[in-house]
């Protein structure tokens, strides 16, 4: 009963979506902004409807209803309430109503919150956003029905995956979909000012927290996704290049692009057209990588089972594509920017190196993942690009990034004196030198480590005097000290430093990619009683125990890890035979500590009652992690502050103490 | 009714003409289109399935011992006729089913008349596990064991079990078959063998 | 007296640096290949054996994968190593078997160095590209008003052709 329920409102939402769609044109031509804003509420209706369609499934997940063929594929009795919870989108039928309920929240929130503003454009803003609410209704209305029943009702689930089965990978795919999602908005409201011919700077300023948090979702899922792997996977990295990963990190590339060129659009009123061609070639990415993940076409580890589903998708793809592609070209002539970059050492053209390097960071990543479908289809021969291309064109790209940060935060608009400029710079590069060379001091092999350590001082040291030099100044004017004028400071330039802090995120990330550079990879056999020397550790083998962790059966090895003669942890790497699972899966065990974790894998058990086990010393894997509560805070900041209303002669100066 | 102040209706497009005329348009969609068109054929391949450079290439030579009985065969001694060279496993679960289909294919070409020699070699295993599988599914034509280092299963280039190489007589190899085989895939490519045509992936 | 003055003496000791070394260099090259320690052999295995794709998994390098035939390949590499062959040698075994599909990276050559070459090449390209443009408009900026400065009676003195130069560039800065 529950489940027709949950049918209808999908089949509801599919009507509403309709009327949406249509309505708002017709208010358009009839003047009638009474149709238009029944289209708005429509939009919520939508959502409510969708979120209906959610609560019936979820309510199937926690009441173990195998009446249901998804929950039936993907749950199981015996499974925790957390993973009964993500086997929501733990599935392809699933993940699809995840993300329609997504974007239908976010149209919602569309609709109600800019009611007053952006009148001119709203209605056909809401018209695109349902073209797509179309679109993943008619998919889930026909070949990817989440509710779809089956008969006779099996006792017990097939179960999810024991290897997604871990905390990271319950919230990597939502906030994976709320970035994807995240970047219709944008594309919507620009879509809207193409189709009105409005093609002033508000869709920019409207939209800005939108690209803000759907770059922080993407950032985050992708770290999620990126711990798990480390976690689970237990081949000891924690990003691999793979189509799905790189059908992830094209959009948040170009996605960064544009969070930086509108900076360019608001301040300067450059990059209109080329703010315009980025956002749909963002949107555009989400919905190829959403593609690539679907459609089985390129050999990934990650990818959802081959479905009729790919070619919906690679449909939707071209044609909102072409529509966008028509539209822009339509106004082109309307979309010319007021300036462009004066001076070659400028402000402005440091954010145009910045999506320089970024595009072609995406660029060389969409070569290296569409490259070998191309050459099959060309010459018939199969080649393979993967880590060892993308670290070599990425790594040196990424790092003049990392650099640009630095010298970006230290250059004026309009122009800047290159004397002056290298007078600011002295300090940080004495800090960056300093840390450059303290690489190889403390140990580290790697040259390529040492100058990214190098790079990592300078933009730090700059983003930190950034940061002191503003509440110095306002400690000056307030005549207070420098404690009290800091929360003031942040607080009314709440973007400035949510910038600052999220810039330092991405130089501790930057760290700790660094230590891949240096990492070492040993395998050793032990006896049972002897130990080891791996690094500074020293690892005793105390034997193989068995236990039974839920379905699975787990042997371990059980290894004390002494430092000298201290004894630092007990590690456990170990196999768990599923009985639904072939091969046993790895039990990773790591330990630990700010400079490097110590990673132990269980290669195999020896008839003579040793074991083999890969040992890997994985330096600075923390200071990557870091990041996280850094992008955490800086996208807060960022987002959640309240806009001060200037008048617009002084709106259009660039007030900032640089 | 019209809300006061803001006009709802849309300003009018310029012309089209300069959009039609401009070269980056139809670039941005010749561009668009070839990525459908590229994916589209992406449909048609199956990414995992790795063609074989050894096709049409000379069979790499091999030397064996028989496990289930007497003999050792090599590559050598079987010139003049053609061969399924089949690689399995006991441990491999789609080996089962074809398991009945080479044996059925040993009698009807094998067996007597050695008009196409069956022969199969069993790797990453044991004599034992091997001939267990053996006995169990009815295989009694030519069975080897690949030794411990893999190094006949590393030279046919294997990724995976279970593999078919037909070789034709002359010692060239004709195809290659990833994955388990039909009857109907046997009979076309033992015709295909005999007539000394060259394929490239079996069925092509 | 000096035999000889202080360059040309410097000059002499460097000869005799340079032609030291390279007698080195030619006796070490003839001496026959050492011994690879143990070390040597893991560090060149892992090195090779990270640059080949897993044939089953397909998604790792051989050096990470645990599969069955990751493991075959890797005792391979192992005793080719061992041997003596290079690593070009063992690469090309490989390849001459499964195709340069199992290459993780494409080589340098054909089809591959397009690939490798493009991204570079379009980086450079657009950036030279902005760059260029900038540095046109700077031109026609200063061009323009270089002739609103000429336009002015040659009666002006230098200081106030500057004065008037500095004008009006803070006239168009502030457009």
């Amino acid at each position: 009963m529950f489940i027709t329920l949950g049918y209808t409102c999908l089949a509801a939402a599919f009507g509403v979506s309709l009327y949406g769609l249509v309505i708002p044109h017709l208010g358009v031509r009839r003047n009638n902004w009474n149709l238009i804003r029944s289209a708005q509420f429509a939009s919520i209706l939508n959502f409510v409807f969708v979120l209906g369609a959610g609560a019936v499934l979820m309510r199937a997940f926690l009441a173990d209803d195998f009446s249901v063929r998804f929950v039936w594929e993907t749950s199981s009795t015996d499974l925790p309430v957390l993973y009964k919870i993500a086997a929501f989108w733990g599935g392809m039928d699933g993940s699809l109503l995840f993300w329609e309920i997504v974007l239908a929240g976010f149209s919602a929130a569309v609709a109600y919150g800019y009611q007053r503003t952006n009148r001119e454009i709203m209605p056909h803003v809401i018209s695109v956003l349902n073209v797509m609410h179309l679109f993943l209704l008619g998919l889930l209305l026909t070949y990817s029905n989440p509710l779809a029943v089956q008969s006779p009702i099996p006792a017990e689930g097939r179960g999810l995956n024991p290897l997604l089965q871990h905390p990271a990978m319950a919230m990597h795919p939502p906030m994976l979909y709320l970035g994807y999602v995240g970047f219709a908005i944008p594309f919507a409201f620009a879509m809207g000012s193409l189709m009105r011919g409005k093609l002033d700077n508000s869709w920019v300023v409207t939209t800005r927290r939108w690209v803000i948090f759907s770059w922080y979702a993407l950032a985050i899922g992708q770290m999620l996704g990126g711990q798990w792997a480390y976690e689970e996977l237990g081949w000891g990295g924690y990003w691999s290049w793979d189509p799905v990963e790189n059908a992830a990190i094209m959009p948040w590339l170009t996605g960064t692009a544009f969070l930086h060129s509108i900076i360019l659009q608001e301040k300067r009123d450059m990059m209109k057209v080329w703010n315009v061609v980025l956002i749909i070639v963002t949107f555009g990415l989400s919905i190829l990588g959403t593609f690539i993940v679907r459609s089985g076409v390129l050999n990934s580890v990650h990818a959802f089972a081959q479905s009729e589903v790919g070619p919906a998708f690679l449909v939707f793809l071209a044609v909102m594509m072409a529509v966008a592609v028509v539209f822009l070209f339509r106004r082109l002539a309307l979309l010319e920017s007021r300036h462009t970059a004066d001076e070659l050492v400028s402000k402005e053209s440091t954010f145009l190196l910045n999506n320089l390097l970024l595009c072609g960071i995406a660029f060389t990543v969409f070569l290296g993942t569409v490259f070998p479908l191309a050459a099959e289809a060309l010459s018939g021969t199969k080649l393979s690009i993967q880590a060892p291309f993308f670290n070599t064109i990425a790594a040196p790209l990424g790092v003049a990034l990392l650099a640009l940060i630095g010298v970006c935060t230290l250059i004026a608009w309009r122009s800047s004196n290159l004397r002056f400029l290298l007078r600011n710079m002295r300090v940080p590069l004495v800090v960056g030198v300093l840390a450059g060379a303290a690489g190889p001091l403390l140990g580290v092999g790697s040259l390529g480590a040492a100058f990214v350590f190098g790079v990592a001082g300078f933009t730090a040291c700059v983003l930190a005097l950034d940061a002191w030099r503003a509440v110095r100044v306002r400690a000056n004017q307030l005549g207070i000290g420098f404690t009290s004028a800091f929360q003031d400071t942040v607080l009314r330039n709440q973007q400035r430093f949510g910038g600052i802090v999220i810039h330092l995120g991405v130089v501790f990330l930057f760290v700790g990619l660094a230590g891949n550079l240096f990492k070492s990879e040993h395998t050793l056999t032990i006896q049972p009683g002897h130990a080891a020397t791996v690094g500074g550790y020293q690892l005793l083998f105390k034997g193989v125990k068995e236990e039974t962790v839920g379905n699975a059966r787990l042997r371990s090895a059980e290894l004390e890890v002494y430092s000298g003669t201290r004894l630092v942890d007990t590690l456990k790497p170990g196999r768990n035979y599923y009985p639904t699972q072939p091969d046993p899966l790895a039990q990773v065990a790591i330990h630990r500590t700010v400079l490097e974790d110590l990673y132990v894998v269980l290669a195999g058990e020896n008839t003579d009652g040793s074991v083999t086990i890969r040992v890997n010393l994985n330096p600075l894997v923390m200071v990557a992690w870091f990041a996280f509560p850094l992008f955490t805070l800086g996208a807060g900041l960022a987002m959640f502050y309240r806009p001060r209303r200037l008048p617009e002669p002084l709106l259009s100066r660039d007030w900032s103490l640089a | 009714m019209n809300a006061p102040g803001s006009p709802v209706s849309a300003t009018p497009a310029p012309p089209a003409r300069s959009m039609v005329a401009s070269w980056k348009f139809w670039a941005a969609i010749g561009a668009l289109v070839g990525l459908v068109a590229l994916f589209t054929f992406g449909f048609t391949k199956d990414p995992k399935i790795v063609p074989s450079p050894l096709v049409g290439k000379s069979a790499p030579p091999f030397e064996v011992g028989r496990i289930n009985g007497p003999g050792r065969i090599s590559l050598a001694d079987l010139k003049g006729t053609p061969v399924i060279l089949n690689f399995w496993a006991s441990w491999c679960v789609a080996c089962r089913d074809e398991a009945a289909l080479l044996q059925a294919a040993y009698v009807k070409y094998d067996q007597g008349q050695h008009k196409v020699r069956v022969i199969g070699i069993a790797i990453q295993d044991t004599p034992d596990r091997a001939l267990a599988f053996a006995q169990h599914f009815g295989k009694t034509y030519f069975l080897g064991l690949d030794d411990a280092q893999g190094d006949i299963s590393l030279n046919y280039g294997l990724y995976g079990v279970p593999e078919t190489f037909f070789i034709n007589g002359e010692g060239w190899i004709h195809c290659k078959q990833i994955g388990p085989l039909t009857e109907q895939r046997i009979d076309e490519e033992v015709a295909k063998l005999q007539s000394a045509a060259k394929g490239e992936r079996c069925g092509s | 007296m000096r035999v000889l003055n202080v360059s040309r003496r410097n000059g002499i000791r460097r000869l005799a640096c340079a032609l030291l070394a390279l007698g080195f260099a030619l006796w070490m090259a003839a001496l026959p290949a050492a011994a690879l320690t143990p070390e040597e052999v893991e560090q060149r295995v892992m090195t090779i054996t990270d640059g080949l794709r897993c044939p089953t998994c397909q998604a790792i390098s051989v050096k990470d994968s645990e599969a069955s035939f990751s493991t075959e390949i890797r005792d391979k590499v192992r005793r080719m190593v061992e041997e003596g062959q290079t690593d070009d040698q063992i690469k090309a075994y490989f390849v001459t078997r499964y195709g340069e599909w199992i290459l993780r990276a494409p080589p340098k050559r054909g089809l591959g160095l397009v690939v490798w070459a493009l991204p570079g090449v379009a980086v450079a390209g657009a950036g030279g590209a902005i760059a260029w443009s900038i540095l046109r408009g700077r031109r026609g900026r200063a061009a323009r008003s270089e002739a609103a400065a000429g336009a002015a009676s040659s009666a002006l003195t230098t200081e106030q052709r500057e004065r008037i130069q500095a004008d009006l560039k803070r006239y168009e800065e502030e457009d």
